[in-house]
């Protein structure tokens, strides 16, 4: 059922992909934000290791 | 393991097993509990039932009339009236029971309003039995279809959504 | 626990092979959300703003299986004591946190330019709304308590009790009636986008896991050098 649409003409438009790039450009940043926290969470962990073992063995 | 235990290396601070719990911890589990428990058997009560049907809305009678209230149904295919110059627009909401209200609303509304589609208002019953609506929105299906042949997506989705100064 | 050498009860973890697994994960989600971009149609109703639902919907779903991982873990903590399910429940709640937010992001989003509102107070929103705050509270329970012991059962506790809401969050719908529609099939769906979904479901499903044992391995990391740093400290202080 192709149903008639109303209101076409005369209101300004505005592109529905703003909101589509919006939806995307959000998730990436969001994705890539928590790659990072948890890349450097990990590379600070292992630097805490690091030291602990090198206390261990200067004892 | 055995000596007296009033030496500093025995107080308090220096046994990690029994650490004081630090009020911010109760505070925010008394607020999580809060708010869920408002949630579960008060706030969220009167949001169960998100809008009501036409059918509802009039057997209500007269206590239904000039009551904020959401207002929930299909666009009566074939009822929409709009007045491109002064934003008016009237349709009629209809359920599954046949009921109708007539509703009143102004401003453009959002893009995928049309015959049949789904919608929820917010506004009041008047006396005069027509729905003041302060705010309609779109309850769309579960249903996503691509156009069919010889429809024309593009023309379709173009945007009514007003910005200010566009 | 006299024991001077004592070190950490168990291994620091090895990462193998999960970094490349990372970067295909990434890689895969890219060519999903090309693939998707290309094959799928506009909408007849919304036209392009059906393909937020290629991001709306894996998130939400990922963020189910985030929350089952955390119940799972957690009762499996209480039943065994093992720091290490402690660690992983935490590591689930978080990624599932972030799913949590990004599904709330990416719905209102959407809802603007479909439904006219960029919220709605429907069961449906609320209750996504709610379990993301108490995980949110959850992952506060976690910074606030220092000790591992009683942060490991406050956090289990909490994270049923957070991991509870899930199924009613995804029965919100059914069971009440919401601005938020009902959830779609395969026979509500165009076949492009039914497959456009999945491809880009598993796309998230994959970072996921990718996140979760990426912040598991830091977390047990950072416990394997607290309980190292303890046994050197303890040894030293013993001997001087």
């Amino acid at each position: 059922m192709s149903c008639k649409r109303l209101f076409l003409e005369g209101h300004p438009v505005v592109s529905n992909v703003y909101f589509v790039v919006g939806a995307y450009a959000v998730s990436w940043i969001v994705l890539l934000a928590y790659l990072f926290r948890v890349q450097s969470l990990l590379r600070r962990s292992r630097a805490a290791l690091a030291h602990a073992r090198s206390a261990g063995g200067a004892t | 393991m055995n000596t007296p235990v009033n030496t500093p290396a025995n107080t308090p601070a220096n046994t990690p097993a029994r650490r004081r719990v630090k009020p911010g911890i109760v505070a925010a589990i008394v607020v999580l509990v809060g708010a869920f428990g408002w949630l579960i058997w008060g706030g969220l009560d009167s949001n169960v039932v998100y809008f009501l049907e036409p059918h509802e809305l009039l057997a209500k009678g007269v206590s239904g009339v000039d009551v904020p209230v959401r207002l929930g149904g299909q666009v009566k295919p074939g009822s929409v009236k709009w007045d491109e110059v002064s934003s008016d627009l009237q349709f009629e909401i209809t359920d599954t029971t046949g009921m109708i209200v007539r509703v009143r609303s102004t401003g453009v509304p959002p893009q995928m309003f049309r015959d049949a589609m789904g919608v929820v208002v917010e506004g009041r019953l008047g006396s005069d039995t027509l729905f003041h609506s302060t705010s309609l929105m779109i309850k769309h299906s579960n249903e996503y279809r691509a156009p069919k042949e010889g429809e024309q997506p593009k023309e379709m989705y173009k945007s009514l959504m007003k910005v200010p100064g566009a | 626990m006299t024991s001077a050498v004592a070190n950490s009860p168990f291994e620091a973890p090895k990462s193998g092979r999960w970094l490349l697994f990372g970067w295909l994960a990434f890689a895969y989600l890219i060519a999903a959300q090309a693939i998707s971009i290309a094959i799928s149609p506009p909408d007849r109703d919304m036209g392009d703003l059906q393909k937020i639902l290629y991001i709306h919907v894996p998130a939400a779903w990922n963020m189910g299986i985030c929350y089952f991982l955390v119940a799972i873990y957690s009762m499996r903590y209480l039943w065994k004591r093992d720091e290490r399910d402690d660690l992983k429940a935490a590591a689930a709640a978080e990624v599932g946190t972030l799913l949590n937010g990004l599904t709330l992001v990416l719905g209102m989003i959407w809802g603007r330019p479909t439904w006219g509102v960029w919220w709605a107070w429907d069961a449906r929103l609320t209750s996504t709304l709610v379990m993301f705050l108490i995980f949110a509270g959850y992952l506060a329970l976690r910074a606030f308590v220092d000790e591992p012991e009683r942060r490991a059962q406050w956090s289990a506790a909490a994270g049923l009790f957070g991991a509870i809401n899930y199924p009613i969050v995804y029965m919100s719908v059914r069971w009440w009636r919401t601005l938020h529609q009902v959830q779609s099939t395969p026979d509500t769906l165009d076949p492009s986008y039914a497959l456009s979904l999945r491809l880009n479901a598993f796309a998230i499903l994959f970072i996921a896991i990718f996140f979760i044992r990426r912040r598991y391995e830091a977390a047990l990391t950072e416990r394997v050098a607290e309980h190292e740093l303890q046994a050197a400290v303890l040894g030293g202080s013993s001997r001087g």
